[in-house]
């Protein structure tokens, strides 16, 4: 029994911690500059930011853009943000297919959002209309490059 | 003796025995032995209570060794207390720094958790339910902790490893990949967390003498708070440093690990030094003796617990700190979204200003400590006054900190109201401790840690949530004032109880030292003695004051009408029921809040009224049962069903029968075969003769007899006067839960004006008599 215990905690602890690939110092090749953290907007609203030194082998990389939901894991395809039926689907997902999860992909270094996603009633950020948009390195298979992720908060006047 | 008493018929009708008892008629040889058996018993328990003079006596000396001079002088100064108890700084230091590293990981998570949800890709929502996992872990890891310190003193190594634990459990926060990474290190961190609950504030009491310790607790509050500023200046500081969240936390680990490395010195100073060692030091010097009392019988881990529950003070202050819990557990999270949606604050200004608020805290502990050491030694329980006192203070600071339009009242309105919070835990802490014996120590802080966290730290989360929906994030925090008012109150009633219940733990410590003396003097003490035992259901008391003594091999009579409490008295000493006040000696040990399956092994056994057999089972399998205690000493077991069946053929005949089919008296029968299975010291009969045929209650009790006959004590509650007086010598006599008699049986014969009322119940069931 104590084995089988010890067995299974080792095997979480190799699961769950590693030491390649990690980031420990801050990665500042992005920055985002508009709008301006926990600024109020109208809409739409233009995400931009500035890109410095990026690798660019294999065609990448590109930017997703996640407004107010958690982005992929390090790795992890932006297929998995599709449901079954889409996966079943010849062609989907596609940029629409992302957009209307508000999900962006771009090689480009600005998205504009027309729309943002309404929250729950009772949820604390409906109350002030407050969204967050975070920016990911995605590569030309649509993976997660590194950990890095570049996040701005603000919220929407006069809706 | 009542033992092979031949006068005594062995077969007799109930309408001889009641004649007995009209007439009185006993030859006046018996009346004499009675009286001088009864005399012999009295003389022990006249030994008893000589204690009771003792305790009396040693009480206020025993409160002055405790540091309690009943003077509002002030302390002396806490580096002379430090050198004094010969362990100087050491230990609070250690504790000091152990719980400033202990806070950083939890705080790494608070401030940083956006960042590790993007990186990891983990929802927030996961992560706030891995880290309410963590708090489980904390309260769930305390009480095992506690367990295993208890009657041991190994504070120190639990301390030192549960340090190291949550040391890496920090540094590998920043090696986690996954959610299960995230699960494993809070878990791990919480689970060694729980160490903080259990033993460090227990090893500070026991490392430093009375005179000093409201001062250690408050130097080791002062640090908690230290570290709740010092843990969002490290990740502040880091982050600009360039570093990413991972980062941070390596850097805390390497931090933390250097903190264990230097509490590796800690020493457990073992349980009760400067108290428990120092009051019976009174009572051997007032005695004349050298001896110390031996630990035979210390109670194990629930009943630790349940005792702690049964004390009125402690029951008032884990009430006060589940609604302290209620008040001040949700409250940061609660401030972190006030910040954020009142004052747009940002995740860094909102760090800075948590740590800023707990600034004043460090001057107000230091003043506050001096100031309650000298009101402690006074009067103790004025100390949960002034406990109060700060909570109405939090109230207004409260108030004014969510209402205020300008910034810095609020600021200072939060700083006093985190100052007034770290004020209270001290003051709460030093009561609870000071009530109890050393080895519950770790048992009762762990149990305030659940209280506080589990109990008051999610009812408030919901509660708080509720209002927070109907009247926004201000007015959650503002409702928080009424816990508080409540929790007020709940001390202020504590502080009736504290001063009785420190002097019921000085006494208990006494007398337990006071029996041993006697015991090692040779001294004849009763093989039972019940002391002043109150004992309620609920909200009703059926006990009041009652004193009860057996002596070895006795059989005693204990008589009263219906609902008098003799069979409550009975569960008293089989263990249960457990009383609210009065102790419980079985052969000079305190058995009072022993289990009742501990006390089957110590040799009490009770069979209870009417309800002693297992229906659905056979006869043989009931009377396995019966001896299940035994364990694998199977030939015990067989030799008892074998003596019962000889004792009782009828049941050899129906050994394969269910019980439930037999009739009434074999039913008994069955029920009094367990006294030859289990051979007890002390066999307890509840109402055996109820509703059997005259015959078959000679039959049983002349078994009973036998069974006394090998030396076994009985105590034979009946509501049948002229059965009971018919065997024993020695008889008691219960009315509205108080003992009014206590004699020989033959005196009680004569006591018409108590026995006319039995009668009576009796001829009301249309009983002859």
């Amino acid at each position: 029994m104590k084995r089988l215990a010890l067995a299974l905690a080792l095997a979480t602890a190799a699961s769950g911690c590693a030491v390649n690939g990690l980031a420990f110092r801050n990665d500042d090749r992005v920055d985002i500059v508009a709008p301006k953290d926990r600024a109020e907007v109208t809409l739409p609203v233009t995400i931009r930011w500035t890109a410095d030194d990026l690798d660019d082998a294999g065609g990448g990389p590109f930017f997703a853009v996640f407004v107010d939901r958690e982005p992929i894991k390090p790795g992890q395809s932006l297929r998995a943000i599709a449901d079954d039926s889409c996966n079943r689907t010849a062609g989907c997902p596609d940029l629409a297919y992302f957009e209307d999860r508000y999900v962006f992909v771009t090689d480009e270094n600005a998205v504009t959002l027309d729309a943002l996603p309404r929250k729950g009633s009772s949820s604390r950020e409906s109350a002030q209309d407050r969204h967050e948009a975070t920016v990911i390195l995605v590569d030309a298979e649509g993976r997660r490059i590194g950990e890095a992720a570049y996040t701005v908060e603000f919220t929407l006047e006069d809706r | 003796m009542a033992a092979g008493n031949s006068s005594k018929p062995d077969d007799v009708t109930r309408a001889e025995l009641d004649t007995t008892v009209i007439v009185g008629a006993v030859a006046g040889d018996d009346v004499v032995k009675d009286r001088q058996h009864v005399e012999q018993i009295h003389r022990a328990e006249a030994l008893v209570e000589t204690l009771e003079d003792t305790q009396e006596r040693l009480r206020e000396s025993a409160r002055r060794v405790l540091g309690i001079s009943r003077t509002a002088e002030e302390p002396p100064p806490l580096a002379e207390t430090v050198k004094r108890s010969g362990v100087g700084w050491y230990p609070l230091v250690a504790l000091g720094l152990l719980i400033v590293v202990d806070q950083f990981q939890s705080w790494g998570f608070f401030i940083l958790g956006p960042e590790i949800s993007w990186a990891l890709g983990v929802g927030r929502g996961t992560l706030t339910f891995l880290v309410l996992l963590k708090t489980l872990a904390v309260m769930l890891a305390s009480l095992p902790m506690a367990a295993f310190v208890q009657n041991r003193p190994k504070r120190d190594v639990v301390a030192k490893i549960t340090a190291f634990g949550w040391a890496a459990a920090t540094l590998f926060s920043g090696f986690v990949i996954n959610v299960w990474g995230v699960l494993l290190v809070l878990v791990t961190d919480g689970a060694s967390t729980g160490s903080v609950e259990a033993v460090h504030r227990p090893l500070l009491m026991d490392s430093y003498p009375p005179e000093g310790r409201v001062r250690a607790l408050s130097g080791y509050r002062g640090a908690a708070a230290a570290g709740t500023i010092v843990a969002p200046l490290i990740v502040g500081l880091v982050t600009v440093l360039g570093f990413t969240w991972r980062g941070v936390f390596v850097f805390m680990g390497i931090l933390c690990i250097g903190a264990a490395v230097l509490a590796l010195r800690l020493k457990d100073p073992g349980f009760g030094r400067f108290d428990l060692e120092r009051v019976r030091q009174t009572v051997r010097a007032d005695a004349g003796a050298e001896t110390a009392a031996s630990d035979d019988r210390q109670l194990g881990f629930f009943e630790i617990c349940r005792r702690l529950l049964l004390i009125p003070t402690m029951r008032k202050l884990m009430a006060a700190w589940a609604v302290f819990g209620m008040l001040f557990s949700p409250m940061l999270t609660f401030l972190f979204f006030f910040l954020d949606e009142e004052w747009n604050m940002g995740a860094a200004a909102r760090s800075l200003f948590l740590a800023g608020v707990w600034v004043l805290a460090l001057p107000a502990l230091a003043v506050f400590g001096r100031r309650v050491e000298a009101m402690f030694r006074d009067d103790p329980g004025s100390v949960v006054r002034v406990a109060a006192r700060v909570l109405l203070v939090f109230v207004a600071a409260i108030i004014v900190a969510a209402l205020s339009p300008w910034f810095v009242p609020m600021l200072v309105g939060f700083a006093v109201v985190f100052a007034a919070a770290a004020l209270i835990q001290p003051a709460l802490n030093i009561v609870m401790l000071s009530i109890i014996p050393p080895y519950m120590r770790p048992h009762a802080s762990a149990l305030s840690g659940i209280f506080f966290a589990g109990v008051g730290g999610i009812s408030g989360l919901l509660l708080l949530s509720g209002i927070d929906r109907r009247f926004g994030i201000g007015g959650a925090i503002v409702s928080m004032s009424v816990p508080a008012i409540l929790a007020a109150w709940v001390l202020r009633t504590t502080a009736r109880s504290v001063n009785d219940d420190l002097d019921r733990m000085i006494d208990e410590i006494v007398e337990r030292e006071e029996i041993e003396i006697l015991r090692l003097k040779g001294q004849h003490l009763p093989m039972l003695s019940c002391r002043h035992i109150d004992f309620s259901y609920g909200q009703l008391q059926v006990l009041f004051d009652v004193n009860f003594t057996v002596d070895d091999g006795e059989m005693v009579a204990l008589l009263g009408t219906n609902g008098a409490g003799k069979s409550t008295l009975l569960r008293v000493i089989s263990g249960l029921g457990l009383p609210s006040k009065g102790s419980v000696h079985f052969r000079g040990a305190d058995i009072t809040y022993v289990d009742a399956e501990r006390r089957l092994d110590f040799g009490i056994t009770q069979i209870p009224g009417g309800k002693a057999t297992f229906g659905p089972l056979t006869v043989l399998d009931n009377l396995r049962v019966y001896g299940h205690s035994l364990g694998r000493t199977t030939k015990a077991l067989e030799r008892g069903i074998e003596a019962t069946f000889e004792a009782f053929p009828r049941l050899d005949e129906r050994k394969h029968q269910l019980a439930s089919t037999l009739s009434g008296g074999e039913q008994q029968m069955l029920a009094v075969g367990k006294a030859f299975i289990l051979q007890p010291r002390l066999l307890l009969i509840d109402e055996l003769s109820l509703g059997l045929a005259p015959k078959i209650v000679g039959e049983l009790l002349e078994m009973v007899r036998r069974i006394n006959a090998t030396g076994t004590a009985v105590v034979l509650v009946e509501q049948s006067v002229n059965i009971a007086l018919s065997l024993v010598d020695h008889a008691y006599f219960m009315e509205k839960g108080e003992i009014r008699f206590d004699g020989a049986a033959a005196d009680l014969r004569g006591r018409g004006d108590l026995l006319r009322s039995v009668f009576l119940e009796g001829a009301t069931k249309g009983l002859e008599i």
